[in-house]
């Protein structure tokens, strides 16, 4: 009896042991070039990477046994993040129910299509972030996903937080055409108060209830229930909005009046003539997929950076989008680059796609730069990433690799609306 | 002041045939000499006998004290579609022996609406597209037809369109025109039929042109085509968009003729604004203005538009001749109207201050030596 | 008296001169001075000058002598290249009507500016909206027209139209269309036939008495010239099959095709190379293959690069091969050389990648005698880079189109307030 009692002790001690990973190893990356997205860039350093975690970077010694991933010739960058992304779904059929002009019980998490080929596709472009986003179809398209592109079979396996963002069309693009409520910006902004409004007083009920609950327990609400986190600061509303007027609207309601951490995205259209409002408040912008203004609200035949004219008004958390599939999502490192064609100093539109998006979404604890400590999200690229003729070789998701071309190359890159 | 000379207005309501009128102490605008800070004009059987500083009203004539008044050509509207019905336009064929004279229906007031605007010679335009037909010049005083139309064919009217099908009909219309040509020399008594005739008038240099060029590329195009037809000298004047002003230089070198509405363009992707008038004239091109449009508020606001392009830099001098001399000349009836000067019809205005002023007000009108408008 | 009078007039009176011929305009010299010059066709020459005689290129070198009143341009520390070819061009300089595109030339158009703004001299465009169904990714149904960004004159403005035999039915057409296109070659063959023979009994004076040659009727003329090499044919085919059934056409009759819209091209390279296909390959296309596809299917990045180990030669477009203002950079005619360092990340060599947006571009557009490499006799189409082409902060300075000085990137609102990268 005693044997038996003593082999199963053994057999379940052993078991979790048998049946956990390998003790992990120590992984150490070697290139030419390490852009951190923090403080230093460094020559020859090194990144160690263990239990998927960052644990050091630098120009350091690389502990023995570990396993060495020998880059000479390349550069290292954090995976790149992208705020504005529509096609990990279906395609154009899974962003917008435009049911009601605001609809913040909807997310996109349940139309997470792990298979696609587009998220491959930027992947292997060194896209490993991406904030899943509902379209512009109503004032309030519902939640995004703040999710990986690659590295896991199924929903669960790549998401990284939900919600990731709430959705806003400010507007161009929401306007109701039926003559019904949200035609004009006056019932597009005041059903989108509205919702604030009401979210706001949830909360606060729902704050004072679970303080001292004793109170009347107030109603649950499907769709204010996710809005809490706005107003707990725990994730932002990213805000497609354009020209000048309607950017001040954006600022003026989610950040002045309710509070929110705000994410003003597109911007386009003129509407970095509000930058200055922006760089005032200190709000992130999150410039795409125009990366020019010059025949719409720009009247002097000038060809301008939008990205460049928010910078220059002095907006410093500047972060840079597709919105996808307008451009294809593994071109966001393309876009940075015309962006710093288009007057863009270099540095700032590397961290335009890495730790500018990270720091907008909150996320900033666990991604966006080669930090210790953070999630090893690493790309290595042939070359400085914003040169167009260097491409990913290697993408890394939690430590581990995502993506390696030396085991078969993805050829298809492009296309686009 | 004003009550005085409404007065002395009203006496000369009843005029015959025979009476010699002189309108003294007038600030007068003749257009083709310099301005006269006070003279004379004098106007017998219907032309202008004699005007200047030293003029003395002859003996007999009825005298009327012109004191305040500015007096200025009658204004010359070189290319219209007033009181004539919307044509058909489409393909773009050849009909030179169309007339606008055939069109025109004078019993409609819109005659009486341009006199009382100022405009005392209008030059209409069949309707029609390609080679349209031909122009007939018309004063607006009278009922009938003969009253009304100084004459019947005075310009031949082209419509350009881009594209094959326009320039094949120009080129085709040409050739036939110059077989003419070539045909009358070796056998003189061969007539060529109507159609060709007409062409013929306009190569030789007879009949202008008036050629309506909807872009500016359409006058590199204009000037290929007739390229072959450079000898014989047809005179051409350009009724242009304001996009005109990107071929400036072209039309400048040319010392082209164009007709213009009197408004600014935007330079493109900017809200830079364009004096399509000045940048021609600057580049030495020939400048006519009419009117912004045949509507009643369009020949109302015509001088008000030509001052604006004055206070955007047009000189005053090219601004003034571009709504009298030039247009007169460009239809080829500037030996009886355009100018106040002696011998050619008095078709007068007589404004309360200068023409270009806003202020100033219209306060009679005369075409052919009669009122026929007084600012009552 | 009358001695003087005679001598004076002897004296005064000149012999007369032969009637002097029409003021001969002198010829306009033009020196870039100092660059890197990319010849495209025989290398680079560091340091060396570019000397444009009117119109034309008259002399490339190292220490060329420069006539009197030429006008030198420093262009030190940067690169002078043959103006870019668009193989492929909506909607620029041409209005949209219908009939030859010589009488629809618009040389005042913006969209000619905005193309020399990005380097494009020279382009290969079809009529605007007449015809088709389709919409911008139409089959090419008109024969097109290669012409020059003439800014401002219709001088020398086209350079060739037709510029090519559209072969749309073969792809898409009925059969019964097809097999009356079949028909059109088979009786254009036996003429070029009967037209060898000719000519060659002629020249060894084997004649009959009184015998002519018969020329074809007009409708079949374009299949002949066509199977004489003095015109290419166009076809749209994307799939292999769509490839294999030009292909098929090409082989049996043997003549000039340049294959659009080549999506799968890249799975079949070796059967392109030898049917001597040209293709017009947009280099960011993208297409997936279906799951579990048998074969390489769908696009790939690698295609030039591949094409260029086959020995295929291509043209390179961008995703929106017009000039875009609509506000996303890096994906129209504004920045054409950017598709060759797309292709270049894809595998390709910088020198081909140069080649697919000048030389083999004009190539396929059937005027590569005229443009598309800096050569002594060409057209003076000249661009000055910032750098290098392929960088994708390069900015171009100065376009040059049939030696006039059309765009200076200083002197134009479009650009000027960019700095440059030096």
């Amino acid at each position: 009896m005693r044997v038996v009692a003593a082999f199963v002790l053994v057999a379940a001690l052993a078991a979790p042991l048998l049946s956990q990973e390998p003790p992990a190893r120590v992984i150490a990356i070697r290139a030419a070039k390490i852009f951190t997205a923090a403080e230093k860039t460094y020559d020859h350093g090194v990144i160690l990477i263990e239990g998927g975690k960052i644990k050091a970077v630098g120009n350091l010694e690389i502990p023995e046994g570990a396993e060495v991933h020998d880059f000479p010739t390349a550069w290292a960058t954090p995976g790149l993040i992208d705020l504005h992304c529509h096609i990990a779904g279906a395609g154009l059929r899974d962003i917008n129910d435009m049911v009601h002009p605001t609809n913040p019980e909807l997310s996109t998490r349940a139309t997470i299509d792990p298979e696609s080929d587009l998220l491959k596709d930027a992947l292997a472009g060194g896209v490993t972030t991406v904030l899943y986003i509902p379209g512009s179809g109503t004032n309030i398209s519902g939640f995004g996903t703040l999710m990986h592109t690659g590295g896991g079979k199924t929903i669960d396996d790549l998401v990284i937080r939900f919600p990731g963002a709430m959705k806003v069309a400010q507007a161009w693009n929401p306007e109701r055409l039926g003559g019904d409520l949200g035609t004009s910006r006056m019932g597009m902004w005041w059903g989108l108060r509205k919702v604030l409004e009401d979210a706001r007083s949830y909360n606060e009920a729902w704050t004072a209830h679970e303080k001292d609950g004793g109170k009347t327990r107030p109603a649950k609400r499907e769709d204010l229930e996710l809005m809490r986190g706005l107003f707990q600061g725990k994730w932002p509303v990213i805000i497609h909005t354009a020209d000048a007027r309607d950017v001040m609207a954006t600022v003026r309601i989610f950040h002045d009046e309710f509070k929110i951490p705000t994410i003003v995205s597109h911007g386009e259209f003129g509407g970095y003539k509000s930058a200055p409002e922006i760089a005032k408040r200190n709000l992130p912008a999150n410039i795409g997929p125009r990366t020019y203004d010059w025949t719409i609200m720009v009247q002097d035949g000038r060809c301008y950076g939008i990205a460049a004219k928010y910078f220059e008004a002095g907006v410093k958390k500047l972060s840079i989008n597709t919105d996808s599939p307008v451009v294809p999502e593994e071109e966001l490192i393309v876009q940075a680059s015309m962006s710093v064609r288009l007057g863009l100093p270099e540095e700032v539109a590397l961290r335009a796609v890495t730790i500018e998006p990270a720091k907008a979404a909150l996320i900033d604890h666990r991604l966006g730069s080669l930090e210790a400590g953070k999630d090893a999200d690493v790309v290595i690229w042939t070359g400085n990433p914003l040169d167009v003729r260097n491409r990913p070789v290697l993408a890394m998701i939690g430590g581990k690799v995502a993506y390696d071309e030396r085991k078969g190359r993805r050829v298809t890159f492009g296309g686009g609306w | 002041m004003i009550l005085l000379t409404a007065l002395v207005l009203a006496a000369t309501t009843l005029q015959s045939d025979e009476e010699i009128v002189a309108y003294t102490n007038l600030r007068i605008i003749p257009v083709t000499k310099g301005e006269i800070e006070s003279g004379t004009i004098v106007i017998k059987r219907g032309k202008i006998d004699a005007v200047g500083a030293d003029v003395k009203p002859p003996a007999g004539a009825r005298v009327v004290d012109g004191k305040g008044l500015v007096a200025f050509p009658g204004l010359v509207n070189p290319y219209s579609r007033l009181g004539l019905p919307d044509g058909p336009s489409g393909a773009p064929g050849a009909t030179p022996q169309h007339l606008a004279y055939d069109e025109l229906n004078p019993s409609l007031d819109v005659y009486g609406q341009a006199a009382r605007a100022g405009v005392t010679t209008i030059v209409l335009m069949p309707s029609g597209a390609g080679i349209a037909g031909q122009g007939a010049a018309l004063k607006p005083a009278g009922w009938t037809r003969d009253d009304l139309v100084l004459e019947k064919s005075v310009v031949l009217r082209i419509v350009l369109q881009p594209g094959t099908a326009s320039k094949e009909a120009l080129r085709q219309a040409l050739d036939g025109a110059r077989k003419a040509i070539d045909a009358e020399k070796k056998t003189p008594s061969a007539k060529p039929d109507d159609r060709t005739a007409t062409l013929v008038r306009f190569l030789k240099g007879d009949l202008p042109a008036l050629v309506e060029v909807p872009t500016a590329s359409e006058f590199l195009h204009f000037w290929q085509v007739m390229e072959p037809y450079a000898d014989l000298k047809p005179r051409i004047v350009f009724v242009s968009n304001p996009d005109a002003y990107k071929a400036a230089s072209e039309l400048g070198s040319r010392k082209a003729r164009v007709i213009l509405r009197p408004t600014v363009a935007l330079a493109p992707f900017t809200r830079e604004r364009i004096n399509v008038a000045a940048e021609l004239a600057k580049a030495g091109a020939e400048v006519a203005l009419a009117p912004p449009s045949d509507a009643p508020e369009g020949l109302q606001a015509w001088l008000f538009r030509v001052a604006e392009l004055v206070k955007y830099g047009l000189p005053r001098d090219a601004a003034l001749r571009a709504v009298t001399i030039v247009p007169a000349q460009m239809a080829g009836l500037d030996q009886r109207v355009g100018s106040i000067e002696a011998g050619k019809d008095a078709d007068l205005l007589f404004f309360s201050g200068d023409p270009l002023s806003s202020q100033a007000r219209l306060r009679e009108v005369v075409i052919n030596g009669k009122a026929v408008y007084r600012d009552e | 008296m009358i001695a003087v009078w005679v001598l004076s007039v002897l004296l005064v009176q000149e012999p007369a001169k032969p009637a002097a011929p029409a003021a001969e305009k002198k010829p306009v010299y033009t020196a870039l001075v100092g660059g890197d010059v990319h010849t495209v066709t025989q290398g680079v020459m560091k340091g060396g000058t570019v000397l444009l005689k009117d119109d034309k290129i008259f002399k490339i070198g190292v220490a060329v002598e420069l006539p009197e009143e030429t006008i030198k341009i420093d262009v030190t520390g940067k690169r002078v290249l043959p103006g870019f070819v668009a193989s492929v061009a909506h909607g620029l300089g041409v209005s949209t009507f219908t009939g030859k595109i010589a009488d629809a030339l618009d040389p005042y158009s913006d969209s000619i500016k905005l193309a020399l703004a990005g380097g494009i001299t020279t382009a290969y465009v079809e009529q605007g909206g007449g015809g088709g169904l389709f919409g911008g990714g139409a089959p090419p149904s008109a024969p097109g027209a290669v012409i020059k960004m003439s800014y401002g004159t219709l001088d020398k403005m086209l350079v060739l139209e037709p510029a090519c035999l559209p072969l749309g039915t073969w792809m898409s057409g009925s059969p019964s269309e097809r097999y009356d296109l079949k028909e059109n070659l088979v009786k254009a063959r036996a003429q070029v036939e009967r037209e060898r023979d000719f000519d060659k009994r002629r020249s060894e004076n084997k004649l009959k008495p009184g015998e002519v040659l018969v020329r074809a009727p007009a409708p079949l003329e374009p299949y002949v010239r066509l199977l004489k090499g003095e015109i290419a044919a166009r076809m749209t085919a994307s799939r292999v099959d769509d490839l294999r059934r030009a292909l098929d056409l090409i082989n049996e009759f043997k003549f000039k095709a340049v294959l659009t819209d080549v999506t799968e091209g890249w799975t079949i390279a070796e059967e392109i190379s030898r049917a001597r296909a040209y293709c017009i390959v947009e280099t960011r296309a993208k297409e997936h293959a279906p799951r579990n596809s048998p074969r390489p299917a769908g696009t790939s990045i690698e295609q030039p690069a591949i094409f260029r180990k086959t020995g295929v030669k291509f043209a390179l477009i961008p995703p929106n091969p017009s000039v875009g203002t609509g506000g996303v950079a890096g994906r129209d005619l504004l920045t054409l050389p950017l598709e060759g360092a797309f292709a270049i990340r894809g595998g390709l060599d910088e020198q081909t990648a140069l080649e697919a947006i000048t030389i083999t571009a004009a190539e396929i557009c059937g005027v590569e005698t005229r443009v598309g490499s800096l050569e002594e006799g060409k057209d003076a189409d000249v661009v000055v880079l910032d750098g290098d082409p392929f960088d994708y902060r390069t900015f171009v300075e100065m376009t040059f189109v049939n030696g006039k000085l059309l765009y200076e990137k200083s002197k134009s609102p479009y650009f000027s307030h960019l700095k440059g990268r030096k």
